[in-house]
């Protein structure tokens, strides 16, 4: 009978507690609300900035993938076996392994004398899989049949074909392993896309078995890993794995070898971000309970147990907690699934196939981490409500601050009081530090990054130069093809120009080196026969000493700063006074190489008339100055000694600096120039803004995220100071009424606030220049391929510094006006009676 | 005849609570001399606060005007106020109303910090000797009992050497020999600095010790017997 009366007074209370805590949420409205908005606002940014970190990882990655134009992670280059390839195909952490072969180059087009075009084949895992998200349009298919070809825009623009379509026919005359042929082919399909291919042409697996290489010695093996993250472990293993021979070459991405770095930055990023946030929730329960003691006492005066306290706080918290982490959800899915791929669209910019996703993964973590972060948070103020007596809660009033030792009172009073503030109220005080300065640390990160992506990732070119401008009127086989394409008034209409600042040409002539038995040129006739297997060798040899200027070289000549820069990349080893006076010259070549014997001797060559010769200081496999079309070998010599040679010799390329790198009129102006020279079909230009360029059209939706996320966390952060500082001002209204009512006037509270607010700033601003210049300069570094220095972009983060300073100082001026709301001061002391 | 510091002329004030309104004061004309020691009674919510903190420049009256110091307080923009509260009055509340996170020290001298002045220390030192709460000038008021929140209180009242003290029940939680000493130490310091007193009591043995005791009734100066 007992038990069962106690079972319905149980029963009962709990009726009674439900009803009590909906009432206080009703009476509490602010209190609770600021806890809402706390509850939502870290679910909201938790969710929201791992949705939008994880796009933007897979950005980075389809980035990568454009820049290199397919998707691996490892290339086995210089030929594969079948084994090897088993190997891969076998292990179950790779995804896919493609095959990538190169299979001659282009010579000709029936409408352009000299192209310069590769046959490339790639088999169906390449193609369809590697290759697809570096390709952005694909119209026909991958060629079938031996005299199909699958086109980009650029390579028929650089036969002369650019108005074929699908269906089109072209003649082509072509190198490949087993001679130089004429073939008509059928265009099966254009692909649009990324990549360094797409001077390419590809073809079809009949075509390749026919050209005579094979994979074993120059294929490609492409292999992509079904993780992003591996450890250079696992990837070292795997090379061991494969028991490469001395020819292969075993190249890892840059992505995957610094993935782990990404990844633990990443992971670096989640914990902070998941520490303020429960940091966030935590100071504001802490507070937003340890604020009504007083009524909890009060209701243990009134007879009601700690258990059911305990219960009714728990209850009240729990129905907060419910529905801010539901709407903080809602509101991120819809901020981030919704209106960010909404913004991008309407600005235009495509994702390709990667837009935001919705990853299950993360909701599960925001609503964890949210939480948990309620559930620790809430335990310590609930016992401090439910320990403390009905009579010492009635006395509780606010957070009890333990007396530090009387310091020396000196310095401006407000001042002084705005730090007792922020020292009274440290985990206030980290809080705000911890989220106003990590979300300026991300912004200024990301803006770091977005705006040295570009120059990050352009190849630098030949000393670092805006322009250069190659004379490619050479054809291989006729040493007279030469013409003077860039001349004397082309070069000063370039130096002319608005924005330039100094241009520099290298100068040089044909030369043939006269057939000598067991010399120079026997030497290098032998090596390039080697390379063109076709030609047998003592036909070569005939042919040479019959017609030696079909095998002719260049002579170039650099000045005095060029030659000590070349010499500097080959180890300084030649004397400059020699260098200088025309006694050595640097033997260059990109093909073969070159035994160390010749390095120290005389070589003979002839220019028209004179036979001259000349010493080999050194052998330089570059190719600073232009592609080299002839047999021949090229001899980089001083200017003035060229000069002592011909009078008149060509420019062949031509190296221009800007005042302002990647300045778009100069740019206009010499591509403008360019196009009036009668040869501008045979100049080549190369240009560091349209490297640029290509690169930032490859990370296209990157940048936006990128931004995005930044100000997200921007604007989360400045919330988070909004609401903490309306939750601190909620708890020191009676302080400012008593200081008020003994004759502190409001200008005198305003002054401690700005005070306030600018230590906030301050010290936030600072952490974000130390420790953020720090974190910042670390990812910067690690993804820093092209070695470019470090730099802020000053400007954004200026900006953004300014406005958390605005913020930081009206905040808490606009809240104390708030709960001021024009009431006298009695009016507002009176609440606390 | 000496000069008379505070004026009240028809002082009344309306609160509006939701659709009724509450007449705390009603019409007072009260004067009180320099130098005087005021004391004044009343049942409870009879207005008694409401006039002191009319004369403190706390709040605005709904109509009639405060003169103090020849100063007129219903004319003065809030600034002013602050500034008339901070150098000419201080004030004893009720509930002690001190300052939660400043030590007793600092909440004693935080009138005059506010001005900027230099503190007085040997005077502050005085004041915290005959208040016997010398030894709790390190603490923060949660630390304190309720007698020596008060007796802190008053001092912060006087460390400014204000022209009119007005103390709202100041004994209020004191027994009776210690309530006695506090309103004979206010009395001493009043006379000394040559400064007004007005007190409100419900104590009739503390009203005895004024000079002149007003009593209140529905807003209204009881005018009876
Ligand atoms: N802010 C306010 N809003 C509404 N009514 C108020 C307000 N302040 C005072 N009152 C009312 O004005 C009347 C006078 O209040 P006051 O505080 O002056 O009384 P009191 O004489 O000091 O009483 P006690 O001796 O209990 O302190 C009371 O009826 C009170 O309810
Ligand atoms: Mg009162």
């Amino acid at each position: 009978m007992e038990g069962k009366v106690i079972l319905m007074l149980a029963n009962n209370n709990r009726s009674v507690i439900n009803k009590l805590a909906e009432n206080t949420i009703r009476t509490n409205k602010r209190q609770f609300f600021i806890l809402f908005l706390t509850i939502l606002l870290s679910s909201f940014m938790l969710f929201s900035i791992f949705t939008i970190g994880l796009t933007y990882l897979d950005l980075s990655r389809l980035q990568n993938t454009r820049l290199y134009g397919s998707e691996y992670d490892i290339a086995v280059m210089n030929g594969f076996t079948e084994d090897q390839r088993e190997i891969l195909c076998n292990r179950s952490d790779i995804k896919s392994v493609g095959v990538l072969a190169y299979c001659g180059n282009v010579k000709s087009s029936d409408s352009d004398r000299s192209v310069n075009a590769g046959f490339l084949w790639g088999d169906k895992m390449y193609w369809e899989s590697q290759k697809a998200p570096a390709v952005t349009e694909m119209k026909g298919h991958y060629p079938q049949t031996r005299n199909e070809l699958l086109a980009t825009e650029e390579v028929l623009e650089a036969c002369g074909k650019s108005s074929l379509s699908v269906g089109g026919c072209l003649s082509l005359t072509y190198e490949d392993y087993t001679g130089i042929h004429t073939t008509d082919f059928v265009i099966s399909g254009i692909w649009k896309g990324y990549g360094g291919d797409k001077a390419s042409f590809y073809v079809s697996k009949d075509f390749y078995e026919q050209t005579g290489y094979d994979l074993e010695s120059s294929g490609i093996l492409q292999v992509k890993f079904k993780s992003n993250y591996m450890t250079g472990k696992t990837i070292e293993k795997l090379r061991e794995s494969l028991g490469l021979s001395l020819t292969q070459v075993f190249q890892a991405s840059e992505y995957i070898e610094r993935s782990l770095t990404i990844l633990f930055a990443v992971l670096g990023l989640c914990f902070i971000i998941c520490l303020s946030a429960y940091l966030l929730i935590y100071n504001i329960l802490y507070l937003s309970v340890s604020g009504k003691i007083r009524y909890y006492g009060l209701l243990q005066t009134l007879g009601m147990t700690k258990k059911q306290l305990v219960r009714f706080i728990r209850k009240q918290i729990l129905l907060v907690g419910v529905t801010g982490i539901t709407a903080g959800i809602i509101l991120g899915i819809s901020v981030s699934l919704i209106l960010v791929p909404y913004v991008v669209k309407v600005l235009g910019i495509s994702l390709g196939n990667t837009g935001l996703y919705f990853y299950p993964e993360v909701l599960t973590l925001s609503i964890l981490v949210t939480a948990a972060a309620i559930l620790c948070g809430v335990r310590k103020p609930v016992h401090i409500a439910a320990d403390v007596t009905p009579v010492e809660a009635v006395k509780y009033r606010g957070n009890i601050v333990v007396p530090c030792a009387r310091k020396k009172r000196q310095g401006n009073l407000y001042w002084r009081m705005a730090k007792d503030q922020l020292k009274n109220n440290k985990k206030r005080t980290a809080v705000v530090f911890l989220s106003l300065a990590m979300s300026l640390i991300v912004f200024f990160c990301l803006t770091t990054l977005i705006d040295s992506q570009g120059r990050r990732t352009v190849y630098p070119n030949y000393w670092d130069a805006d322009f250069i401008i190659h004379n490619s009127t050479q054809t291989t086989e006729d040493i007279t093809s030469l013409r003077q394409a860039i001349d004397d008034a082309f070069l000063s209409d370039i130096q002319k120009t608005e924005g330039v600042a100094e241009i520099h040409a290298v100068k040089g002539i044909p030369v043939t080196f006269p057939y000598e038995e067991g010399g120079f040129s026997d030497f290098w006739i032998k090596g390039c026969t080697e390379m063109k297997p076709y030609l047998t060798c003592s036909d070569a040899v005939s042919e040479y000493q019959k017609n030696p200027e079909k095998y002719y070289g260049m002579i170039k000549g650099i000045d005095e700063s060029e030659f000590d820069y070349l010499n500097g990349s080959l180890g300084s080893i030649i004397d400059q006074q020699e260098f200088l006076s025309g006694k050595t010259a640097i033997l260059q070549y990109a093909g073969f190489e070159i035994p160390k014997k010749w390095i120290g001797s005389s070589i003979s060559f002839s220019t028209g008339n004179q036979k001259q010769e000349i010493k080999i200081g050194a052998v330089s496999y570059g190719d600073y100055y232009g592609a080299t079309v002839n047999f021949g070998a090229n001899l980089i010599v001083s200017e003035n000694y060229l000069e002592s040679l011909t009078s008149k010799p060509y420019v062949l390329s031509l190296t221009v600096k800007y005042k302002q790198s990647y300045d778009v009129e100069t740019e206009k102006e010499i591509k403008n120039i360019i196009e009036a020279n009668p040869y501008n079909h045979d100049l080549l230009s190369i240009s560091k803004y349209d490297d640029m360029k290509t690169i930032q059209d490859s990370q296209s939706g990157m940048f936006e995220t990128g931004t995005v996320i930044s100000l997200l966390l921007l604007l989360v952060g400045m919330l988070n100071y909004i609401n903490t500082m309306a939750n601190s001002m909620q708890n020191r209204k009676l302080t400012f009424s008593i200081m008020e009512s003994v004759g502190m006037s409001k200008k005198q509270v305003k002054k401690l606030l700005i005070r306030e607010g600018m230590l906030y700033a301050g010290g936030s601003v600072f952490i974000t220049l130390t420790i953020g210049t720090g974190i910042t300069w670390f990812i910067f570094q690690s993804m820093n391929y092209m070695k470019i220095p470090f730099a802020i972009p000053v400007l954004p983060l200026l900006c953004a510094i300014l406005l958390v300073m605005i913020l930081c100082v009206l905040t808490p001026i606009v809240t104390y006006k708030r709960t001021v709301r024009n009431r006298s001061v009695t009016e507002r002391l009176r609440e606390y009676e | 005849m000496e000069r008379v510091i505070v004026k009240t002329n028809s002082l009344s004030k309306h609160y509006h609570v939701g659709t009724q309104t509450v007449i705390a004061l009603d019409g007072v004309n009260f004067e009180v001399k320099e130098r005087e020691f005021v004391s004044i009674i009343g049942k409870s919510g009879c207005g008694k606060s409401t006039l002191l903190h009319m004369i403190g420049g706390l709040d605005f009256p709904t109509s009639g005007t405060v003169i103090v110091d020849g100063m007129n307080l219903s004319e003065m923009n809030e600034e002013q106020l602050a500034l008339f509260r901070r150098r000419k009055a201080g004030f004893i509340f009720q509930q002690y109303n001190l300052i939660p996170d400043l030590n007793i020290y600092d909440n004693i001298t935080f009138p005059l910090e506010l001005d900027g002045a230099v503190v007085d220390k040997e005077f502050i030192q005085e004041l915290v000797e005959t208040l016997h709460i010398a030894d709790k000038l390190e603490m923060f008021p949660s630390m304190l009992s309720g007698g020596e929140q008060q007796r802190a209180a008053i001092a912060r009242a006087l460390a400014t050497k204000p022209a009119i003290i007005l103390a709202d029940e100041p004994t209020g939680n004191l027994d009776t020999s210690a309530s006695h000493d506090v309103i004979g130490l206010l009395k001493v310091i009043a006379e000394k600095y040559q400064q007004t007193l007005i007190v409100i009591t419900h104590d009739l043995d503390i009203a005895q010790m004024a000079d002149r005791t007003v009593r209140l009734q529905d807003g209204k100066i009881w005018k009876g017997k």
